[in-house]
């Protein structure tokens, strides 16, 4: 066989066995090419017509080809490198005198070459003295003979007797309207006629002392500082002959006012919740906590967005290496566009693949003001009305924030309600199958008849009949979430009638089967959190495959599964099943079981916060009587 | 980064509570029943005590060398070989136990719920949680034990307490069985029932408190050993002598007998639950040490790769025996008979030899140094 068709038929042969894949490749990188997103590899170079003929035949030819191609990319890019090291080494020896000493660079050509260098990278361009250069400069950046809502104003002011013509532009819409007139403008079209001791003071001076009665007025060195602040719904002040500008804080834009939550609904307790204003989030934080130590750390995340995101801690409670790792994941994201918690989550999560949320998003002030407090960390991202708290474990998502104004006893039923419910959940639909289809000595006899009798008409196997009516039900859930509000009622009729009424008539189903369903539908909405809930309802799934494949074999395959893969996962470090794996050593045991108040004393251990002392071990002093009451305190001192 | 493994008392405590009694859920009961008669409760009494002593000699010569595993000290005292060999057969008697366990209940399993599944089926599925769990680490596996032991104790001992009204103290007579002697000399192969107790000789370097190793032994056996004990008394309490060695699954039967009113008369349910979960932690674990002792013995840096290789082996041998009794005999007429001389005559040799050339390797250099 010829060199040239025995490598292309053995080619062929791989390219029809591994749908393309490379032999050479192991196994684990085939399944990372599938399942994961592979790193961009280096584009082929772009060949002109001419020489692609020439690059086919090449091809055809020899198999190594692509190697050797690759080899002369690099030979490429290595001369290409060398080309430029020698034009280097070149003006270098033009700039080495015959004697070898070095000859120091003109100042003219210096100053050139920097102002080249600050053109090309718009993040270093100073603020020109003269007005007029700004004003083009800003009308380019901005495309502001096409940009509608760009406004800019020009006026003059009067200083130390003199006119300096003056700019303002900012957004329509995200400013404060009467603001800028009032406190902006009007000031500095008045005030500055004004007689004031100017003495002594630089027009800079003047216009920032004097002329802009603002709270918060930045002074600017480069644009890029400036046409940040605009961006975010600032103002920005260019005086002619200053080489700086002034940002003011006017943010005005229209938003939602503190309105009641819509997912984590409660009886007792506050009825705040977040909106998607940043500084109004914080606020609402500060109104709980009212301690200087709770710190509020501005970080920006998306390249584009430039997302104000916020990290909240109580510095004296929080472990510092949990917010230096908060602060290293926030910082290092690179994403253009960041818009809610909820895509933040996904870039902070320490495991992709894990079927459960490993952060807790809340929208109630005083849930993550009480996380806080237990020494985690809270972010806020603008534009979200949910608060990521890390880091968190998976009893905390089975808690409700009711649980804590609820009296002891109320809310230890609660708790083991909504466990009922988690259960009910993940493994009713699959228990049922397993019994129905492989272990009917299980039951007693008279349900045995009972759910037998009923079945008796259906013509599907279990299998089948519970997945239609777990599938049907997830879709009129799915619609009741997407469906317009006026025609829901429609949607509860048809889905009623559905599940309820005619599956079970044309005897698709058995009436026990339609108990079940509900009773698993009613369980998945006892999970206070959503995204606990979905993993609850995706991995139902999972687990009634698994029914109907081994029975209750399956199902504790299943639960082994699951409990290894969680026991594994952590939360910024935390492990997710903390305190029960592992155990953790505090007295604090509000894990599963809600513990009374007065009990509470530390916090949780495994965030391990400075201040493991919640409250006094005699929380109630009332209760103190005679010498106990200095035992105690001694007691609190030891602790 | 690589993770530092911690283990914590309770976790390492429950690890071996899980390996010394799932026996008991598949044939211990009845296995002891047939050697010691109606004295098979004295019998695994004696045992469990024999083990206990035998447990604080191995403890005190292990004081010598604190936070060394069984394979360090195998090298201290013979050398590199010596660590070779001593963990070539440590991970052998796992090998050979491990299918064997997986066949047991893959078959039990087979018989009382899924009679109609293959029996390679049924294996396999043991494999895959077998595989996750070991791939997951001997750290998730310890934290899973301690989640789950105290739960599967729990429903345990309420199989237990429920056969209470059904027990006849006449069932249990003749006290002393076959007699004293008799019960002596079948004691001693039935040491093997804690030949896992050389797991916690692999862990000692993973424990976050490594000087409490000997109490951790010492609180397993006594668990343990009250669970044999108590377990083989209520099964004998209830079935005579004769009909107690009938039985293939003993607990099963007594979970199978208790009827609490006219509604609750299959507890037997909570049983299979129980045993498949006691199934994964225990052939977890075993795949885990079989693959982390060969690791260890050669020296490897790493044992995830091994998994699936041992994997299949363990598939593969659990497929030999024709049937459960051919397996039950592989277990009981070899390994139960002989694996204590590896599991806790070997440890002590190799102890003893370490401590001796410890002792003259510091009298030699004591010596050389007033020479000088």
């Amino acid at each position: 066989m010829p060199k040239l068709y025995r490598e292309n038929y053995g080619k062929t042969y791989k390219m029809i066995l591994f749908g393309g894949f490379s032999l050479k490749k192991s196994m684990s990188q085939r399944l990372k090419t599938i399942f994961l997103f592979s790193p961009k590899e280096p584009k082929d170079r772009f060949v002109l017509d001419g020489s692609s003929k020439d690059q086919d035949n090449k091809d055809s030819a020899d198999t190594n080809d692509q190697s050797k191609q690759g080899e002369e990319v690099k030979d490429e890019t290595r001369s290409g490198e060398d080309e430029k090291r020698f034009n280097r080494k070149a003006n270098n020896e033009k700039r080495t005198g015959a004697d070898g000493i070095k000859q120091p660079i003109p100042i003219n050509e210096m100053n050139e070459k920097k102002r080249e260098r600050k053109v090309n990278d718009t993040k270093a361009l100073f603020i020109d003295t003269s007005l007029n250069a700004n004003l083009d400069y800003i009308k380019a950046r901005y495309n502001a003979d096409i940009n509608g809502d760009f406004k800019i104003r020009e006026f003059k002011i009067i200083v130390m007797n003199k006119d300096y013509p003056v700019f303002v532009c900012f957004f329509d819409g995200m400013i404060d309207r009467l603001l800028v007139n009032m406190s902006i403008i009007q000031p500095l079209m008045t005030l500055s006629a004004m007689p004031v001791n100017m003495k002594d003071q630089t027009v800079r001076d003047v216009v920032y002392n004097h002329l802009i009665p603002q709270n918060q007025v930045k002074v600017c060195k480069t644009y890029q500082e400036i046409v940040d602040e605009v961006n975010f719904g600032g103002l920005g002040i260019f005086v002619d002959g200053l080489d700086v500008a002034f940002a003011c804080d006017v943010k005005g834009w229209e938003h939602r006012n503190i309105e009641k939550p819509t997912s984590e609904l409660n009886i007792r307790g506050p009825k705040e919740s977040f909106n998607e204003t940043n500084r109004m989030n914080t606020a609402l934080l500060r109104k709980i906590i009212k301690d200087e130590n709770l710190i509020v750390e501005d970080v920006l995340v998306g390249e584009r967005s430039k997302t104000p995101c916020s990290m909240v801690y109580i510095k004296n409670i929080v472990n510092d290496s949990l917010v230096g790792e908060v602060r290293r994941r926030l910082k290092s994201i690179k994403t253009g566009y960041l818009r809610d918690s909820g895509e933040l989550e996904q870039f902070l999560e320490d495991s992709t693949y894990l079927p459960a949320p490993q952060m807790l998003l809340t929208e109630r002030p005083d849930r993550v003001a009480s996380y806080l407090g237990e020494g985690r960390v809270g972010i806020i991202v603008h534009g979200s009305p949910f608060v990521i708290i890390a880091p968190v474990t998976l009893f905390n998502l089975i808690h409700s924030p009711e649980d804590y104004y609820l009296r002891y006893p109320y809310a230890t039923l609660l708790r083991f309600i909504r466990i009922l419910g988690v259960i009910f959940t993940l493994l009713l639909p699959s228990l049922y199958l397993a019994i129905t289809n492989y272990h009917h000595e299980m039951l007693p006899t008279d349900l045995l008849l009972a759910i037998a009798s009923a079945r008796e008409k259906v013509p599907f196997p279990t299998v089948i009949s519970i997945f239609i009516m777990e599938i049907a039900f997830e879709l009129i859930r799915e619609a009741g979430i997407r469906i317009p509000g006026p025609i829901g009622p429609t949607l509860s009729i048809v889905g009623a009638l559905i599940l309820g009424q005619a599956a079970v008539a044309a005897n698709l189903v058995s009436p026990i089967l339609i108990i079940i369903v509900a009773v698993t539908a009613i369980g998945s909405f006892s999970i206070p959190d959503f995204s606990l809930g979905y993993s609850f309802r995706a991995l139902r799934f999972i687990y009634l495959l698994l029914a109907g494949f081994a029975g209750l074999l399956g199902i504790t395959l299943g639960i082994f599964l699951h409990l290894l893969v969680l026991v594994h996962a952590k939360s910024f470090g935390v492990p997710f099943m903390a305190p029960f794996a592992p155990r953790t050593s505090g007295t604090r045991t509000n894990a599963i079981l809600k513990t009374p108040l007065w009990k509470e004393e530390d916090r949780p251990d495994f965030v391990n916060p400075k201040d493991i002392k919640q409250q006094a071990h005699i929380s109630r002093g009332w209760i103190k009587r005679g010498e106990g009451a200095n035992a105690n305190e001694t007691e609190d001192k030891d602790r | 980064m690589k993770q530092k493994i911690k283990i914590g008392n309770f976790e390492a405590f429950c690890l071996l509570i899980n390996l010394f009694c799932s026996k008991l859920i598949l044939d211990f009961p009845r296995n002891v029943a047939e050697e010691a008669g109606t004295a098979a409760w004295i019998m695994v009494l004696l045992v469990s005590a024999a083990v206990f002593v035998i447990f604080i000699i191995i403890a005190r010569i292990y004081k010598n060398f604190p936070q060394k595993d069984i394979l360090d000290v195998a090298e201290s005292g013979i050398g590199e070989a010596g660590k070779i060999i001593a963990g070539m057969l440590f991970m052998l008697q796992f090998l050979y136990l491990i299918p064997i366990v997986l066949r047991e209940f893959a078959e039990d399993i087979k018989v009382v719920s899924l009679t109609t599944t293959p029996i390679s089926i049924i294996i396999a599925l043991f494999c895959i949680g077998m595989l996750t769990g070991a791939f997951l680490g001997i750290e998730t596996l310890v934290r899973i034990n301690a989640m789950a032991v105290p739960v599967l104790a729990a429903a345990f001992i309420f199989i237990l307490l429920l056969s209470i009204p059904r027990f006849d103290l006449s069932k249990i007579a003749p006290w002393l069985g076959p007699g004293p002697l008799v019960i002596i000399k079948k004691a001693v192969p039935n040491i093997s029932a804690y030949s896992e107790l050389v797991a916690l000789l692999f862990i000692i370097p993973f424990l976050n408190e490594k000087a409490n190793y000997a109490s951790i032994g010492k609180y397993a056996i006594l668990v343990s050993g009250s669970f044999f004990t108590f377990s083989t008394l209520t099964y004998m309490l209830v079935y005579q002598y004769p009909m107690a060695t009938e039985f293939f699954l003993p607990i099963y039967q007594l979970a199978r007998s208790i009827r609490i009113g006219r509604f609750f008369s299959r507890i037997e349910a909570i049983f299979i639950l129980v045993w498949a979960s006691s199934a994964f932690l225990y052939l977890s674990s075993g795949l885990y040490f079989i693959s982390y002792l060969f690791k260890k013995s050669f020296g490897l840096k790493t044992q995830k790769p091994l998994l699936i290789p041992f994997t299949i082996l363990i598939f593969s041998i659990a497929m030999i025996p024709e049937n459960l009794y051919t397996a039950l005999q592989l277990e009981l007429s070899y390994y139960r008979n002989y694996a204590w001389i590896i599991t806790i005559i070997v440890p002590l040799f190799l102890l003893i030899t370490a401590s001796v050339r410890t002792k003259v390797e510091r009298r030699n250099i004591s010596n050389e140094a007033d020479n000088k």
